[in-house]
């Protein structure tokens, strides 16, 4: 059909970036994650450990912004703090997942049809049986409970996800002609690779791991819940829950809280990718 | 009165104007050929008398099918003359049917919607219908699924559902554009029965000069959205086209650039009973490994500073046996050398060597450039084939030196490819491919992606090319023409094998072969093939 | 059709018996003597020695994981240390809680899904559409378990219309037992619906551009007709996969939703046993779960089949 000259020039990825509400919404609320979190390792209003049973179930007041838990600490204090771990851990998860996956992805394509290829994919299939769950409760047994057993084990149900990305966003870059424009040129494939596969799936790659950030915060609030994540008294949001589980008939407010903050971060980040995959959209690239 | 009258047709896309007074008539038992380029408007007119357009579309003027104005229409009446009052057939065969149906019950549709007719009774007129357009059931049953066909069988499925019903206007968008040329004609002549027969209007629609000639009472020329002559069809009156834009098609259409002749110099290239397998998917794990034998037992020699054409239907081997001659791709038989020098031994620096002395020149200059690099980079990639790592300043110096060349600026080193017309992305490759100064030019379909008026300039640009630079050619093309343009000898591949070869002209003149004669008679003369139908 | 299935069913087996060494390899790695938790700190090493034997722990890894998977295969899971009857009674037990809230999840999940995003699609930009996108990725973001609180929150503790938790079992008819798993379900079914109804929505749009809808348009057909009879089926195809990732989700899911609602199942089965460190028990679990993911994978390459005529005939 006659649509390629129909879509409008582009202007700068920052000037359509700012233009585009999911985009915009999705890094406001990343962003303030991320700033909370960090400002949390310098200051939070109130010692995020110090329990004192003669605050416990405060209302929110000027005080404390969001009530006291049970043993008297400060919700507000413990939320901005919990953003450290849930993004820690996502981050380490969505850095093991695409330091073993992408790499693994992208040879598999370069050798497409060969064993590798089948070994690697097959692999890849199969872990994907191993619910991050699964593979948290069996890290356990291993190596007893903690948060990095959480960051291995969401890593681990990452690998997969980014191997078969890398893997199903290269093979159609390989069927190119500019592929075998560069064979003639006389590079290898490991070249090729790196100085044209790569680059042109990088835009795949970060629209992926934005969306496994925001499943790796959702997963690790789920480990923490069952207790299988950060361990006392470093706060998780998770836990948080947990804890006010028990307390939800006389204190809903409990759970409200770090529950509505999972949702929004994860929200965020969903909104960001979002607006990231139509930012970058390689259908939309070709005709730019 | 005429069946289909287009009045003043405006069309608009989200605010941009894209057909401007467009004024179309055909009449019953007629046939209007529209032709143009990519771009030209054609199939979004085809689309409005449809009336499938995207919904961003606005339109103004008339579009009157049998009297009655479409554009006022409502969805629901339009709906019962989709398909009963029109027929439309597409491009694309290959898309243009539901994979999950069977062909059968995809023909069976059209009676069940328009006439209400049961299952078995629509199955059965569905049945009389495909054997009407060649599918008859005892070869080609009804429950056969898209998958199972070829690609003209599965645009004859497609024209069965235009012209169940025997509507009055069938209109047919580039039918025959994906298919090849042997079976381009077979199509074109089904359609022009079909219409006959019916006494229908048939609006066909198509790039291609030759093809809209051979086919149309009248023709349109069509071009940015305006149409810019009108003239009776055939061959005859086809010259008579005086619009400059017609002209400069038709003349474009029939280019020869000039070449003097070039005494052949010692062997460059010889083929030896050259094998390409391809392994096909086991049928059960337990299968012994089949193979697709894509090239088989081929030889020849090519002679410095010839040209030599190699011509075939998709799927022959030509490809494949590029890519060999190449060396992107093994052999399983026979060899391969340049000069002398044996393609299977070549490692490192020799394989550098090699690539610097074979270089190509592909079918979409698009597709061969990654869109990420500048024209610089793109053109200079084949330098790192030189023993010696090279300057960035001499570097540059060479990639404007080849820019100039092919009539580009050396300012163009820092436009990326999408910045580039498409013209000018084929006078990129060909830079790329002759910055290293080759003996040998693959060249694999080099001007069959480019509109009609561009080929003339690229193919001047390549003749130009090899008399100064006294380049050795390999040309690859369906295009009998283009070959015929642009080469001294010609191959002729069919099934992997090399079934005929010599003197362009006297191949092309007096083929000998089955398969040649079949290429011959269905490019150049489909004119006079058609008229014997 | 046949060879096609046979060919999957080859690679299923080879599949399980690799889970399988990877689940007893984990395992076996794992510090703690199971006799010795049987018979706690104080017991003495000959007792220790002799149940040793009783247990067949003195014999070789390799033996002792053919034994396993032999028993697996013969349904006889062995013999939990901590409840003392067989593991396979325990297993079957929990499976008439966890198996009905699984499938009740899932169908919730498809039966709400598709129509949800097939409406978006058919009504695409619209206020239906953006209402149903806003929804679902508010959906998306919302932990299950914590959508669970709430549920407890506002139907069990205020509203009063359904359990906060517990599991009356089958004895008293179905209505009861069902009460029990609605909230669960629901719990459990909003995030995958969410999910499920986007991709539907997605496939649906990808397939209304194609070229064949277009033809049937020609046809006659209006787009409403086209949309069910030619786009519909084809679009479902990227929604089977979803729907079989979406399994192994879900039984995780499910592990964590029987926490909320102090539900009999098989993940409360899996986190007692693993407090009390019962392996026999974790390591049949987790290997039964495995294998359930791997088998509905196997039922969706099938269903591909039956669904798309491209795969049925390559064989």
């Amino acid at each position: 059909m006659n649509d390629t000259a129909l879509i409008a020039p582009s202007t700068g990825f920052l000037r359509r970036a700012l233009r585009h509400p999911s985009f915009l919404t999705g890094a406001v609320i990343a962003l303030a994650i991320a700033a909370t979190a960090a400002l949390s390792l310098v200051w939070t209003p109130h010692d995020y450990t110090a329990i004192d049973i003669a605050l416990k179930m405060r209302s929110p007041s000027a005080d404390h912004w969001l009530g006291t838990d049970p043993f008297g600490r400060d919700t507000f204090s413990m939320i901005m703090r919990g953003a450290v771990t849930s993004i820690a851990v996502s981050f380490v998860a969505v850095g093991i997942g695409m330091a073993i996956g992408v790499p693994l992805g992208l040879l598999a394509a370069a050798r497409r049809g060969g064993p590798i290829d089948h070994a690697v994919m097959r692999t890849a299939d199969f872990v994907f049986a191993f619910p991050a769950l699964l593979i948290a409760i069996m890290l356990r047994e291993v190596f007893g409970p903690g948060v990095t057993n959480a960051m291995i084990a969401i890593g681990i149900f990452n690998v997969p996800v980014f191997a078969r990305v890398a893997y199903g966003a290269s093979l159609p870059i390989w069927q190119r002609d500019f592929i075998m424009a560069a064979r003639v040129a006389g590079k290898g494939r490991a070249l090729i690779t790196l100085e044209h596969v790569l680059p042109n799936i990088a835009s795949v790659l970060i629209v992926q791991a934005t969306i496994q950030l925001s499943l790796g915060i959702l997963a690790e609030a789920a480990l923490s819940y069952i207790g299988l994540g950060v361990q006392p008294p470093m706060p998780s949001w998770g836990r948080m829950l947990n804890e006010a589980q028990t307390y939800m008939a006389i204190a809903p407010r409990l759970a409200l809280a770090p529950g509505l903050t999972i949702v929004a971060t994860v929200l965020g980040l969903n909104l960001l990718g979002d607006g990231l995959r139509d930012l970058l959209d390689p259908r939309l690239a070709r005709e730019r | 009165m005429s069946l289909l009258s287009i009045e003043d047709l405006d069309l608009s896309i989200a605010g941009t104007p894209i057909l401007r007074k467009v004024s179309l008539q055909l009449a019953a038992g007629e046939v209007l050929g529209v032709v143009g380029e990519s771009g030209s408007g054609k199939s979004l007119t085809a689309l409005t008398v449809m009336r499938l357009l995207p919904r961003q579309v606005r339109t103004a003027g008339r579009v009157l099918l049998d009297g009655t104005d479409v554009l006022a229409l409502s969805e629901a009446a339009m709906c019962e003359r989709r398909g009963r009052a029109v027929g439309m057939v597409f491009q694309e065969p290959m898309t243009a049917l539901n994979p999950l149906k069977t062909i059968g019950a995809q023909v069976a549709e059209v009676f069940s919607l328009h006439l209400g007719l049961s299952r078995a009774d629509a199955e059965r007129r569905a049945s009389s219908v495909l054997e009407r357009v060649g599918l008859p059931p005892a070869r080609i049953p009804p429950t056969r699924y898209p998958h199972e066909l070829s690609g003209g069988q599965r645009q004859r499925v497609v024209i069965a559902m235009a012209v169940a019903l025997s509507p009055r206007l069938v209109i047919a968008d580039e039918p025959t554009t994906a298919l090849d040329v042997t079976m381009q004609a077979q199509i074109l002549k089904l359609l022009r029965r079909l219409v006959a027969e019916d006494g229908a209007g048939l609006m066909l629609i198509s790039h291609d000069l030759a093809v809209v000639a051979a086919m149309a009472d009248r023709i349109a020329v069509m071009r940015r959205g305006e149409v810019v002559e009108t003239g009776p069809g055939g061959a005859a009156a086809f010259e008579a086209l005086v619009h400059p834009y017609a002209v400069a098609l038709r003349e474009a259409s029939a280019h020869e650039p000039a070449r003097p002749a070039a005494p052949p110099g010692e062997p460059l290239l010889t083929v030896d009973k050259a094998v390409r397998d391809y392994p096909l998917p086991r049928p059960h794990p337990f299968a012994a490994r089949r193979h697709n034998r894509a090239v088989d037992g081929v030889s020849f020699t090519v002679h410095r500073g010839e040209s030599v054409g190699l011509v075939g239907e998709s799927g022959c081997g030509k490809s494949t046996l590029a890519r060999a001659v190449l060396a992107l791709e093994p052999l399983q038989g026979g060899r391969i050398a340049l000069a002398g020098h044996d393609l299977a031994g070549l490692r490192g620096p020799t394989m550098a060597a090699f690539r610097r002395r074979v270089q190509m020149v592909f079918q979409d200059p698009y597709g061969s450039f990654d869109p990420r690099h500048r024209a610089g980079r793109i053109v200079g990639e084949p330098l790192r084939l030189l023993d010696e790592p090279i300057a960035p300043d001499a570097r540059g110096r060479m990639v404007a030196q080849a820019l100039v060349e092919v009539g580009l600026a050396p300012g163009d080193a820092d436009k990326y490819p999408h910045e580039f017309s498409g013209g000018q992305r084929q006078r990129l490759a060909i830079a790329r491919a002759l910055i290293t100064r080759p003996d040998l030019v693959v060249l694999d379909e080099p001007v069959s992606a480019l509109d009609v008026s561009i080929r003339a300039q690229i193919l001047d640009l390549l003749a130009d090319l090899q008399t100064r630079l006294g380049l050795t050619y390999l040309f690859i093309s369906h295009d009998l023409g283009v070959v015929r343009a642009m080469t001294d000898r010609v191959m002729v591949m069919s099934g992997g094998r090399i079934v005929e070869e010599g003197d362009t002209r006297t191949v092309l003149d007096h083929p000998r072969d089955p398969v040649t004669r079949g290429l011959v008679d269905a490019s150049q003369h489909l004119d006079r093939l058609l008229s014997q139908a | 059709m046949l060879s096609f299935v046979l060919r999957r069913f080859a690679s299923l087996v080879a599949t399980l018996v690799v889970a399988s060494a990877v689940v007893f390899t984990a395992m076996e790695v794992l510090p703690g003597d199971p006799a010795q938790v049987m018979l706690g700190t104080q017991a003495q090493p000959d007792t220790l020695a002799a149940l040793r034997t009783k247990l067949g722990l003195d014999k070789p890894a390799p033996e002792r994981y053919v034994a396993w998977v032999g028993g697996l295969v013969r349904g006889d899971l062995g013999t939990s240390y901590t409840y003392s009857t067989p593991v396979s009674e325990l297993v079957g037990e929990r499976l008439q809680v966890s198996l009905p809230l699984a499938l009740l999840a899932l169908s919730l999940t498809i039966l709400v899904a598709i129509p949800v995003g097939a409406l978006a699609a058919a009504r695409r930009n619209s206020m239906t559409d953006l209402s149903i996108m806003g929804v679902t990725q508010v959906g998306i973001a919302v932990p299950n378990f914590w959508f669970a609180m709430l549920l407890v929150i506002l139907f069990a503790i205020t509203l009063r219309w359904l359990p906060a938790g517990g599991f009356p079992g089958w004895g008293n008819g179905p209505w009861p037992a069902l009460r029990g798993l609605i909230l669960p379900a629901v719990a459990l079914a909003l995030p995958q619906a969410s999910i499920l109804a986007r991709v539907m929505r997605s496939s649906l749009l990808d397939t209304l551009g194609e070229d064949y809808v277009r033809t049937a348009r020609a046809k006659g057909l209006s787009e409403g007709q086209a949309l069910r009879r030619h786009a519909l089926r084809n679009a479902l195809i990227p929604v089977l996969t979803i729907v079989g990732l979406q399994f192994s989700f879900l039984i995780a899911g499910t592990i964590v939703i029987e926490n909320v609602f102090y539900l009999p199942g098989i993940g409360r089965l899996v986190f007692q046993a693993i407090n009390q460190r019962d392996l026999i028990v974790v390591k049949s679990v987790v290997m039964l779960l495995v294998a359930s993911v791997i088998v509905v994978n196997f039922l969706v390459d099938i269903a591909y089949a039956i669904v798309d005529p491209r795969l049925r005939r390559r064989g």
